[in-house]
């Protein structure tokens, strides 16, 4: 098989691309002092809310109690901040769950509807990515678990990181192709210079005959063109630093869930690991959807999410604890396998901050308001783990996004409806 | 549209004609929004963020018309006022605000100068349009690519629209939902589309582009190109590399095997044995060294009685399927077939360096290190068989271990040949083995069970026969003349004409893939890649997939370009020939223009005869690439594409299951049914209002046994669930009366019957089992999400969002048997919050409510019988019957719901207020043809919008680069310029 360098040098043209970045890694690779690693971001979003009755605990600071739905959590308990009572204004107008993951992460304030009725923007993950993603062969990585073969529901269902107002990033939903994109050696007939050059120059000739309107939609095409460009240029740096890829091409879409979740989970973590990226959203399933799916490790039949939240009756609840439950389950694992790799002077986990949550508390009643936040390690230090602050209500989700968006370097005074930076983070 | 309809267009048609004053709005409309909307509606309530008191004169509206397309629908809907207020206009206030709103919808924009055409935002192809382009573009009869929008339908054959009929019995095969079926390339694909919110995939705000998506359509192009069977499948694609299509190994059947296992082609056996070897091992029991043995085969070869079974390149990844599967090569005009017992690859290995590159041949299951090849040959010598065979056993870096080969004679006797395989290159080893007098090798038995690691690899499969030698003469014959099985592949050129240059060829193909005339510097970006290729060492074909590569990821061809200069002193245009020509083929075939579409864009005939768009809609209609419409726009406008992921509980209802486990379920037959109700109408050119209440439908042995009407009196029902033959739906039976029991008969499943169906009960989409499915929870109905359902499709006037939750007390699978469902909505709906939407929402879903969640049809819901009582637009109905009978009566609500889907899809946009007319205006035209099908696609692609767009700002200043841009080169411009 050709390797990645020479296989770029065969496909012809080389291009100016900007080398600072590359210098950059280089120089960073050859500092006689490791400089301190890298901070990491990942967020994973679970869709209907939680139920609220086994979900939340009672406890705040450090003796917080460990809920049936936070049971798994017990191992790590000393590695996670739970964060708890932070709001978020709906907007009327679109639907309450195409709203909920998709904004999510937003930047915009619920006023700001740059989207039709929908108030999403750019979100923290691109954020950070453009402000900590710039050496790393991907600025971002984004994925889903999301299978289903119907593509019933609108891209509000499916993304929860957005590039700007009504731009979605696509997702990945196959590890076989993350892997492929993360580790692989380029396959014969995969990006190459020549292509982009190809596809470039009849970009730039179609942008001319295009109107306004449509020149800018086509700058989606082009910014891809541009980011693949860099992705290819770092992918080599970064493989002959790796050498080897770090576990086996995976052969498709595993076919237990749980399976899947963890093999998505390991991705990232190893993504983080080898610094190919330092900012990931999962989206472990949409909001909504209404297709039943299989939980293999804890039902025998599939199970309806959604309809589970608005079913009245213990069996209903019983199952959705079971379902948040296997959710937390798959946190605690991702973060296990973070802390399990030595970096620095501590471990991966350190120098991440790694965050679950859904876009609504009580899915029955479509709360915006109370939300829960799980989040892993210590963020280099800014965050001090192991404890449950609860805000009542009192602060909007946008304050812990704003102080993310600080742990990651960025001077913003607000983010969306932010009031100010979570100070008790820090302990 | 309310039961006021046929009075409101007579209105309507009078103040149109009279164009009504600028002071109607001061006269007649400004009053009552004074008295009846500004309670709410002003700066200082403002509810649902409605504030209409800033509206202060006619001008003010013109500038800001955008909202009061839902002003219009609030009100002609009933539901604003409130209907709890006491203060109501008057029906002749609502008749002339709707008359006002429609005038003002009408009227020509003041920022464009003329009536606002609309423009959809730029959008690529969805992953359907794209597979279909290539597909047809490649001239292919099968899709490149497995993707879950393709219905699993395993037959097409019954849909011939050019019939113009579709027969009364029907065979309709499906494979098994997500089951792998016959593709170009089983391993790749893209990612799926997302629907637009209330709208369908092709809409351009609901597509995005990012590196992730690009690096698919890089790779996919790549995989397409490089795909080594693509030539041989395509003469097209093989004409446009530069390689001969009467060199190509001959495929007996066009359509690839699913999962891979394609059937191999018909390759030349090779002259030379082991060319890539120096030197080869051999074992103690073996006849012949290297040398020896390559003369030997060298020999039979030039006498046309022997050669190598050589693995060319464009075998690669190919899997022969174990029992069965057949390695097939000619020498002269003789055929030896090799037929593993258990599956083979022919691949690549890293580890291993080939006898003779590229490939090698191996086991495909991983550890099957042991199977068997039988040998056979095939001419006109019965007798003639295998004398001498040799095999190279490759050396693999890292493994080792004993390997023993058992050649079986003709005499059941057996010669065994066992060697040692070292690691590495130098393990390589020859076997040989040589008949006794009188009898041939027609086995060979591999075991390389203690041979290390998955695989054991073989190359160059060298053979003498003991036939004849042939003459010359035979020698040069071609295969086409061979004995047996083999054929020509169908629409082979007999003789190979010169290709034009390689230029020519590659900016016919780009013209043909951009669907429209490019000009030289358009070429130019893609042939340099070419040359580079080409100066870097690569050969003709390899140079030309890696430009065709980049030609199908460039945005030339993934979007779908609309735009040029505005006309005269407006700021809106004509579109052009080719961007009509497009527009229809994506609208009608999810595809690209054929020939026929490209000529009438050539010679302008599109963009200056409104009737030949007409006549071309109507050919394009009955060609059978129009059964997209069905398998795309019905299926996303019923949402027939969440039939199978409805999972009905097994407990409740056991009768949708079927077979072992009730693995066999109704999820293929639902779909079916109405999808043939669509493509009767499409196809016979009927009346749009079969869709709400055909006296017909299509049924299989499952769905009649679903619906019993095998019990109603009808005889041609009961004639059908005996299994006894059919009678055309228009034909009176014999009496063949009587209540039969029912029986299922699986083989039956894939014939269908046109039906006539006893009474109004059954009829049309609202009563089929898809939709009635699809809108239910697993174990009982939703009348909402079957109003929400209704309103949604058939009315095109879909609920706004809750906005607050609701859940119904007790909700379980249990409760589900004891209490009436309606009456649990009822309780909900008497809240005042919900009492607007649920006013409208409710009566459908209960109307439908004497279906089950599988759309049986039912008395009793639980243990409580079923009210499927209800007010439609202020009349009384019970019972789906009557219902669907209130929709028929006054079809314009429907008819304008339809045609404004049908319209939106055809734009790939959203409608807005300025649509009205053109959705009026097909409305109309299709009413005075009883609502033909035929007339309203007629209609949609004459219409303004169709024709027309928005005019961007700048596109004026690009005039002239299009204009010199646009001259023809070299080859005229034809989709199939490559295929002699």
């Amino acid at each position: 098989m050709t390797h990645r360098r020479h296989f770029l040098r065969a496909s012809g043209v080389s291009v100016a691309l900007p080398l600072l970045e590359s210098l950059g890694f280089r120089a960073f690779a050859s500092e006689p002092k490791p400089a301190a690693p890298p901070l990491r971001f990942g967020f994973i979003y679970t869709p209907n809310g939680y139920n609220q009755e086994t979900f939340l605990p009672a406890t705040t600071g450090r003796a917080w109690e460990l809920t049936p739905a936070l049971e798994p959590l017990a191992p790590v308990r000393e590695e996670i901040t739970l964060v708890t009572g932070l709001d978020r204004a709906f907007v009327p107008g679109t639907g309450v769950h195409a709203q909920c993951g998709s904004c999510w992460l937003t930047s915009s304030a619920p006023d700001e509807t740059l989207d039709g009725g929908f108030p999403t923007n750019i979100t923290l993950d691109q954020l950070i990515a453009k402000r900590i993603g710039g050496d790393t062969a991907l600025p971002s990585l984004e994925l889903s678990c999301n299978d289903f073969p119907d593509n019933k529901e609108t891209k509000y269902f499916e993304c929860v990181s957005w590039y700007a107002p009504g731009y979605a990033a696509n997702t990945e939903k196959n590890p076989r192709e993350v892997f492929r994109r993360l580790f692989g050696q380029p396959a014969q007939g995969g990006v190459s210079r020549g292509v982009l050059d190809a596809v470039l120059a009849d970009a730039k000739s179609l942008r001319a005959r295009l109107g306004a309107e449509d020149r800018a939609k086509l700058e989606e095409y082009l910014d891809s063109v541009r980011a693949t460009e860099r992705r290819i240029e770092r992918a080599e740096a970064a493989s002959e630093k790796m050498g080897k890829p770090p576990m086996a091409e995976p052969t498709g879409i595993p076919e237990r869930r749980g399976d899947y979740l963890r093999l998505m989970g390991d991705l990232i973590v190893l993504a983080f690991q080898n610094d190919l990226t330092r900012v990931a959203t999962l989206l472990i399933d949409p909001e909504r959807w209404d297709s039943p799916r299989m939980y293999h490790e804890i039902f025998d039949k599939p199970q309806n999410h959604h309809v589970l939240t608005h079913t009245k009756g213990d069996e209903a609840k019983e199952k959705l604890t079971e379902i948040d439950r296997f959710h937390v389950d798959f946190f605690r694992y991702v973060t296990e396998r973070l802390k399990s790799i030595p970096e620095g002077e501590g471990t991966l986990l350190d120098h991440c901050a790694f965050a679950m949550g859904s876009g609504i508390s009580d899915g029955n009643s479509h709360n915006y308001a109370d939300l829960q936040v799980l989040l892993a390690g210590g963020a280099g230090g800014a965050i001090v783990p192991g404890r449950h602050l609860h805000y009542e209500g009192k602060r909007p989700l946008a304050d812990l996004w704003l102080s993310l968006a600080g742990t990651a370097g960025m001077k913003r005074e607000r983010f969306a409806d932010s009031t100010g930076p979570l100070g008790e983070l820090a302990g | 549209m309310s039961p006021t309809q046929p009075c409101l267009i007579g209105f309507l048609a009078g103040a149109l004609a009279s164009t009504a004053s600028a002071d109607s709005f001061r006269e007649t409309v400004l009053p009552v929004l004074e008295s009846n909307c500004y309670d709410c509606h002003d700066d200082q309530s403002a509810k649902g963020d409605l504030d209409l008191s800033r509206f202060d004169s006619e001008d003010a509206v013109m500038a800001d018309r955008s909202i009061w397309d839902s002003v219009y629908e609030k009100i002609e809907s009933g539901q604003m006022p409130p209907p709890k207020e006491e203060r109501q206009p008057t029906a002749g206030q609502r008749r002339a605000i709707l008359a006002w709103i429609e005038e003002i919808a009408a009227r020509p924009d003041p920022a464009l100068g003329a009536r606002d055409p609309g423009k959809p935002v730029l959008r690529r192809l969805t992953r359907l349009e794209y597979n279909n382009t290539l597909r047809d573009l490649l001239g292919l009869d099968f899709d490149l690519f497995v993707f879950p929008e393709r219905l699993p339908l395993s037959d097409r054959s019954y849909f011939q629209p050019a019939a113009g009929k579709l027969g009364d019995q029907l065979r309709v095969p499906l494979r098994e939902y997500g089951g792998k079926y016959p593709v170009l390339l089983p391993q790749a694909g893209l990612p799926g589309d997302n629907r637009a919110e209330h709208g369908f995939r092709n809409r351009g705000e609901a597509m995005d582009f990012s590196p992730l998506l690009l690096e698919k359509y890089v790779q996919l192009a790549g995989d397409i190109v490089n795909s080594p069977e693509l030539p041989i499948r395509s003469p097209k694609f093989a004409s446009l590399l530069g390689i001969d299509p009467a060199t190509l190994p001959t495929l007996t059947d066009r359509k690839p095997r699913p999962d891979g296992f394609r059937e191999a082609p018909l390759v030349p056996l090779a002259r030379e044995f082991a060319p890539d070897l120096e030197s080869a091992k051999k074992p103690e029991a073996a006849p012949d060294w290297i040398g020896d043995f390559r003369s030997q085969v060298a020999s039979a070869f030039s006498e046309g009685r022997g050669g190598v079974f050589d693995l060319p390149g464009e075998l690669s990844n190919l899997t022969v399927a174990g029992k069965g599967g057949l390695l097939k090569a000619r020498f002269g005009d003789r055929m030896v077939t090799i037929n593993p017992n258990a599956d083979l690859w022919l691949a690549d290995f890293a580890t291993a360096t080939e006898s003779s590159a590229p490939l090698l041949l191996t086991n495909k299951e991983k550890g099957q290190k042991v199977f068997e090849l039988t040998f056979d040959i095939r001419g006109d010598d019965e007798d003639e068989g295998i004398e001498r065979l040799g095999v190279c056993v490759l050396g693999r870096k890292g493994h080792h271990g004993p390997v023993t080969l058992t050649a079986k004679l003709t005499d059941d006797t057996e010669t065994v040949v066992s060697a040692e395989i070292a690691e590495g290159p130098d393990g390589t080893t020859l076997f040989t083995f040589a008949a006794i007098p009188g009898e041939s090798i027609r086995q060979l038995h591999i075991d390389a069970s203690r041979f290390s690691g998955d695989y054991i690899l073989l190359d160059d499969i060298g053979l003498v026969t003991n036939g004849r030698p042939q003459s010359k003469e035979r020698l040069s014959r071609k295969e086409t003349d061979s004995p047996d099985s083999i054929e020509a592949m169908p629409g082979e050129p007999a003789k190979s004409e010169p290709l034009p240059p390689p230029r020519a060829r590659l900016a016919a193909f780009i013209e043909a893939a951009f669907r429209r005339p490019v000009g030289d510097a358009e070429v130019a970006p893609f042939f340099r890649l070419y040359e580079q290729a080409r100066t870097t060492g690569a050969d003709e074909p390899a140079a030309m997939r890696g430009a065709v590569q980049a030609v199908l990821a460039a945005p030339s061809f993934l979007f779908l370009e609309e735009g040029g200069p505005r006309e005269g002193a407006t700021r809106i245009r004509r579109l052009g020939d080719f961007e009509l020509a497009s527009r229809l083929a994506c609208f009608l075939w999810s595809s690209c223009p054929d020939a026929e579409l490209f000529a009438a864009a050539r010679a302008g005939r599109l963009s200056t005869d409104p009737e030949e768009l007409a006549r071309q809609a109507a050919r394009m209609l009955r060609d059978p690439r129009a059964k997209e419409l069905s398998e795309s726009f019905a299926v996303q406008w019923l949402r027939l594409d969440q039939i199978h992921t409805s999972k009905p509980d097994r407990d409740l209802f056991g009768s949708f299951y079927s077979g072992p486990q009730g693995k066999s379920t109704l999820h293929g037959a639902t779909l079916v049914e109405p999808l043939l109700l669509f493509e009767t109408v499409m196809v016979e050119n009927r009346s749009i209002l079969d869709f709400i209440a055909a006296d017909y439908t299509w049924l299989n042995g499952p769905l009649v046994g679903l619906y019993q009407l095998g019990e109603s009196a009808n005889p041609q029902i009961a004639m059908i669930s005996g299994d006894a033959g059919i009678l055309p739906a228009d034909s009176q039976g014999p009496g063949a009366t009587g209540n039969r029991e029912v029986k299922k008969k699986s083989g039956s499943d894939a014939t269908w019957y046109r039906i006539r169906l006893p009474n109004a009960n059954r009829g049309g989409f609202l009563t089929m089992s898809g939709p009635l499915m699809v809108t239910s929870l697993p174990f009982r109905t939703s009348p909402v999400k079957r109003g929400a359902w209704l309103l949604e499709t058939i009315f095109n006037r879909p609920p706004t969002e809750p906005k607050v939750a609701f859940a119904i007390e007790n909700d379980t699978r249990e409760a589900a048997q004891a209490m009436s469902i309606r009456e649990k909505f009822e309780a909900h709906r008497d809240k005042a919050a919900c009492f607007s939407c649920h006013v409208r929402l409710d009566p459908p879903g209960f109307a439908l409510e004497r279906f089950s969640p599988i759309g049986q049809w039912r008395d009793t819901d639980g243990t409580v019988a079923v009210d499927a009582k209800g007010t439609w637009n202020g009349r009384p109905f019970d019972g789906p019957a009557e219902f669907k009978r209130l929709v028929r009566d006054d079809p314009g609500e429907f008819a304008r719901g339809f045609v404004e889907h049908l319209l939106s899809y055809a734009l790939c946009r959203k409608l807005e207020i300025h649509d009205m007319p053109a959705v009026t205006a097909i409305r109309q035209a299709a009413a005075e043809d009883d609502w033909r099908f035929g007339t309203i696609v007629a209609e949609i692609v004459k219409s303004y919008p169709f024709t027309h767009a928005r005019a961007e700002d700048g596109s004026a200043t690009v005039e002239n680069a299009a204009k010199g841009d646009r001259a023809f080169v070299g080859a005229p411009l034809d989709p199939s310029p490559i295929n002699p």
